[in-house]
């Protein structure tokens, strides 16, 4: 059996889990309900990638970056050098939008082929190794339908996988039923190579912060539940007690 | 003759460096065996340590540990008691669980101290085994304890589970029995190390 050249994501314990870290190249979507600590997950990962010498980007979605940046500073593990010696690059999708003249509610498809292209150009251009997309959810909800967001989450897979980028497509989540969900539309788990759960465990009136790693083609990986801990250093995990388990989503 | 303070020192001399120690004690021994037990490690052994407590808040275990003139410098606490109690959460040395009942976020904090502890010679106090089972079911803190003392041996610190006797589950006592390498009780009748029994007036089998 070969072996596929990995990704060590340097988060403690998580290359463990992953039996060696990620895949290169891989796709992963990184899910989860609110105040689980997907931004940070995913910075974190960007910055243990740049401490080492790679170039990694951000693309920040959701909230302006100067703000993602503030919160990220409260943090040891977080070096603003990084940026300053262009390892870490942190971009505004906004930004982005106004350059490519994409200022619109719904995208056609040669919106998303623009966009695709953008992406392209700052992953070649600046050697991106390591990429997070915070959030893709966001941009699926200017999609026309779910075969948009397939073609453009399939597409986008592709070119990185070509580029040996390995990437984190941060996914907001639900719970329905008590259920809970990996992504809002239903088909981004089924495209991406890897998927991280991160949860939200209710016991006895407490929240425990939770990572399962759910799938990753290419590797063996445990699928067992840990209970993460984001200590300013970052994320740190136990093993979830098999007694104290019973999931109930808030 | 020896008082009960050098009696609990004079046993805990046979105690390896690297044990796994239930320690037992009834109701009117238990803050003179943690005393002396704090005093031996850090005084005498110049331990440094984790001290995890779920039955009072730190800031009075600090003060009373001040009092007995117990050596504070290189021990760390990991408090799962103070916010229940409105006690102080943001004292030097110290990580505060929310709850007893985040047993999984007290390993996590004690991994995080164990990164910090320099010395070789280092220790673990669990302050108490009993009054975390207040709030834990006892096959779920069985589980517990079963992880954090391997996880303790396979690092080679030594252990200490405080536990009052008579509020202690007997599930939880037997895991502790069967998987402790060390077995000492404090009672009025003297203390017994393995079934030792050391008195005041010296020594016998038990």
């Amino acid at each position: 059996m070969v072996e596929r050249d990995r990704c060590l994501t340097g988060i403690k314990g998580l290359d463990e889990i992953l039996n060696g870290g990620i895949p290169l190249g891989n796709t992963v979507l990184v899910t989860g309900t609110v105040g689980t600590g997907k931004t940070t997950f995913g910075m974190e990962f960007l910055v243990r990638g740049s401490m080492k010498g790679e170039n990694t980007a951000f693309i920040s979605v959701t909230e302006p970056s100067a703000k993602m940046l503030e919160n990220m500073r409260t943090y040891t593990f977080f070096d603003d050098k990084l940026i300053s010696q262009n390892k870490l690059h942190i971009f505004d999708l906004q930004v982005i939008y106004d350059r490519l003249g994409l200022e619109r509610l719904e995208y056609d498809v040669d919106d998303l082929d623009v966009l695709l292209g953008a992406f392209e150009d700052i992953v070649d251009e600046l050697h991106i190794t390591r990429l997070v997309i915070d959030s893709i959810t966001a941009i699926c909800f200017q999609m026309k339908n779910k075969a948009s967001i397939r073609k453009f989450l399939f597409n986008l897979g592709q070119f990185l996988s070509t580029f040996g980028c390995t990437t984190f497509l941060i996914s907001e989540t639900i719970v329905e039923a008590g259920v809970q969900k990996y992504s809002v539309f239903g088909v981004e788990e089924a495209i991406v190579d890897g998927i991280i759960l991160l949860g939200n465990i209710y016991r006895k009136g407490d929240l425990l912060r939770t990572l399962q790693v759910v799938k990753m083609r290419g590797t063996r990986h445990s699928r067992a539940t840990y209970v993460t801990d984001l200590t300013p250093e970052g994320f740190d995990f136990v093993p979830l007690l098999k007694w104290g388990s019973e999931r109930e989503y808030h | 003759m020896l008082q009960q303070k050098e009696l609990i020192m004079e046993v805990l001399k046979d105690v390896p460096d690297e044990s796994v120690l239930y320690l037992s004690v009834d109701t009117t021994n238990y803050y003179i065996a943690m005393l002396s037990t704090l005093e031996y490690l850090k005084n005498h052994l110049k331990m440094e340590g984790i001290y995890i407590t779920s039955s009072r808040s730190v800031d009075s275990i600090i003060s009373q540990l001040k009092i007995e003139k117990i050596d504070t410098h290189a021990l760390f606490f990991v408090d799962s008691i103070a916010i229940l109690s409105e006690s102080k959460t943001n004292l030097p040395g110290v990580q505060v669980v929310e709850s007893p009942a985040m047993l999984e976020a007290i390993l996590l904090k004690v991994k995080w101290f164990l990164r910090k502890l320099k010395n070789e010679r280092r220790f673990i106090f669990v302050d108490s085994i009993n009054s975390l089972a207040v709030y834990n079911e006892p096959k779920l803190l069985c589980e517990f304890l079963h992880i954090f003392m391997n996880l303790m041996r396979a690092r080679d610190i030594m252990t200490i589970l405080l536990s009052v006797d008579d509020q202690t589950p007997e599930a939880v006592k037997r895991v502790m029995r069967l998987s402790c390498d060390d077995f000492m009780e404090v009672k009025e009748e003297g203390v017994t190390l393995n079934g030792q029994l050391k008195t005041m007036l010296g020594e016998e089998a038990l």
